[in-house]
């Protein structure tokens, strides 16, 4: 294994002498790849602080204190985690190892999904942005707040009713529990990090690939037909994989569309989208992904097409 | 994978990002202000990485001692960690320049985000030329008619577009907080002296100029392209920077 690798570097650092990435660099190929780089540089300092967060909930939080804070009943906790979501300013990537750490330490999967879908949607640094991107129409701030939690609750209600344990993977690994707290600390830091940058990498190429060849002229045709608007937005979404502090002023550029077509990109953005889809299934292995990340899309643009009708009409 | 692999791959991501973050590359792909933050986690990815090559170290001695049980490979991680190698290996021997001129010149028109605040009704600042991003100067030329930019001489920096249907853009990416958000922003140049008629493009320039007033309207997600007829263009280095 480690001559394979070694081996890689070689012929890599041989290919920059012969300059044979010169020969690959096409604008569109370069284009893609600046992106694909861009994606992951922005994302690891954000993942970076999640996985240290994540460690430390597993090795220093005694699992007690979430369940003097969680309500006993698993009804009322999914909302109660909801709002908490209030409580941590980062974006999605921080998110994700963050509900496996709060799972690992005994909060029950359904309000540990919730808390993982709210807290990049609804905290105060994003509801700022909104703010910002969306001047003299608070109520598209208002509007993202209400349809992002409602789909966190509504997912975490979801998953007590129908969701099954085994799609998610044994989350407790004895290996990881070292001789000291600090141990414990580090390693589940490390193995997150493994796990969920691995996967940023596959969701981040995709991205790269998908953003250099679909056309822009292919979303002002789409723009007419409101429905199909509000999928089209959702599923841009879903590929520019845009982080939930900055993805506000992005869905204000596109100005074609309807604001509930606006609000969809924004609700579905810091919940599914392919750099995070990866994560999760890192994190909580791929059955659980496959099933999980679908239905989140298919609730949060029922809810954003809800609210946006509500709200935003 | 063995730890032992698993630790090489963490250990060049962390090196890849030290380094981006120590040549400023990393302003090809996000904001100036991440230097610090891609810095800290470049070196927290190799203590830890570090740290788990030692674990693995003491993994194998450990499986020896206990008779060629081998402890560390019982707990094989999947493939997934594989993956970091391509970021390393791209940061390192082929990192990408920032976006420019193809991305520019893929969008139809401008697609500024259409933030309308008190800031672009006030007048410019006073001087002659007065220097301004290419983003605000778009703004401006939109807001209450262009009324801020009328009769102003302006100083924008940007690179060279080549204009398909002829001549060329000043162009700028805007970008809020990474690359895969960037967006172009352009201003079509008219007027530029014989040997300015074709330069080539992704070369960095400063113009001056003052603004072809049009009635410019939006349509659709676009956001109109201003001509600005220059009356001086000068070629400088590439700013640190290269996106506002």
């Amino acid at each position: 294994m480690l001559a394979v690798v070694v081996t890689l570097i070689i012929v890599a650092a041989i290919a920059v002498q012969l300059r044979v990435f010169d020969g690959l660099s096409t604008p569109a190929v370069t284009t893609a790849s600046t992106i694909f780089i861009s994606i992951v540089v922005q994302a690891l300092p954000f993942l970076m602080l999640g996985v240290l967060l994540s460690g430390a909930i597993v090795a220093f939080v005694p699992p007690t204190l979430w369940q003097r804070i969680l309500p006993r009943n698993p009804v009322l906790a999914v909302p109660v985690a909801g709002c908490a979501g209030l409580a941590l300013p980062g974006c999605e990537c921080a998110s994700v190892p963050i509900g496996g750490a709060l799972m690992k330490s005994g909060v029950r999967p359904a309000a540990a999904l919730t808390f993982l879908l709210a807290a990049p949607a609804i905290n105060p640094v994003v509801l700022a942005s909104t703010w910002v991107a969306f001047p003299g129409q608070p109520e598209m701030m208002v509007a993202r707040f209400i349809a992002s939690l409602a789909v966190s609750i509504t997912m975490g209600w979801l998953w007590l009713r129908f969701g099954k344990a085994e799609w998610l993977r044994p989350l407790m690994r004895e290996h990881l529990q070292g001789g000291t707290r600090f141990e414990t600390f580090r390693r589940t830091a490390t193995h997150d990090l493994l796990h969920a940058g691995g996967f940023l990498v596959v969701g981040a190429g995709v991205a790269a690939v998908l953003d250099a060849i679909v056309p822009g002229s292919l979303m002002d045709a789409i723009a007419d037909n409101p429905l199909l608007a509000i999928l089209a937005m959702a599923l841009l979404a879903v590929i520019l994989c845009v982080c939930s502090e900055a993805d506000a002023f992005i869905a204000a550029s596109f100005t074609q569309f309807s604001p509930t077509a606006m609000l969809a990109f924004m609700v579905v953005g810091p919940m599914v989208d392919l750099k995070l889809v990866g994560m999760q299934a890192g994190i909580f292995g791929r059955r659980f992904a496959a099933r999980f990340a679908p239905t989140t899309f298919v609730v949060a643009v029922l809810m954003s097409t809800l609210i946006g009708w509500w709200l935003l009409t | 994978m063995t730890k032992v692999m698993q630790a090489i791959m963490l250990n060049l991501l962390g090196l890849g990002l030290i380094s981006i973050s120590v040549t400023d590359m990393f302003m090809a792909y996000v904001k100036p202000v991440m230097k610090i933050p891609l810095l800290v986690t470049g070196t927290v990815i190799v203590i830890l990485a570090v740290l788990w090559f030692v674990d693995a170290v003491r993994d194998r001695s450990k499986a020896g001692r206990d008779g060629g049980d081998d402890h560390a490979h019982r707990h094989r991680e999947p493939m997934s960690a594989w993956f970091l190698l391509v970021p390393a290996v791209i940061l390192f021997f082929a990192a990408p320049p920032a976006l420019g001129a193809y991305d520019a010149a893929r969008a139809e028109g401008n697609s500024v985000p259409v933030v309308v605040s008190e800031d672009y009704e006030l007048p410019l600042p006073e001087g002659d030329p007065v220097p301004i991003r290419v983003t605000d100067f778009v703004i401006r030329t939109i807001d209450s008619g262009g009324a801020t930019v009328l009769d102003r001489e302006v100083q924008l920096t940007g690179f060279v577009t080549p204009d398909p249907a002829g001549g060329w853009w000043l162009a700028r990416q805007s970008m809020s907080c990474c690359a895969a958000d960037a967006q172009p922003v352009r201003v079509k140049i008219a007027g530029a002296p014989d040997d300015w008629a074709e330069p080539a493009a992704e070369t960095w320039v400063t113009v001056t100029g003052t603004w072809l007033p049009e009635n410019l309207a939006i349509s659709g997600s676009t956001v109109p392209i201003p001509t600005l007829a220059v009356s001086g263009i000068e070629a400088i280095e590439p700013p640190a920077s290269p996106y506002e």
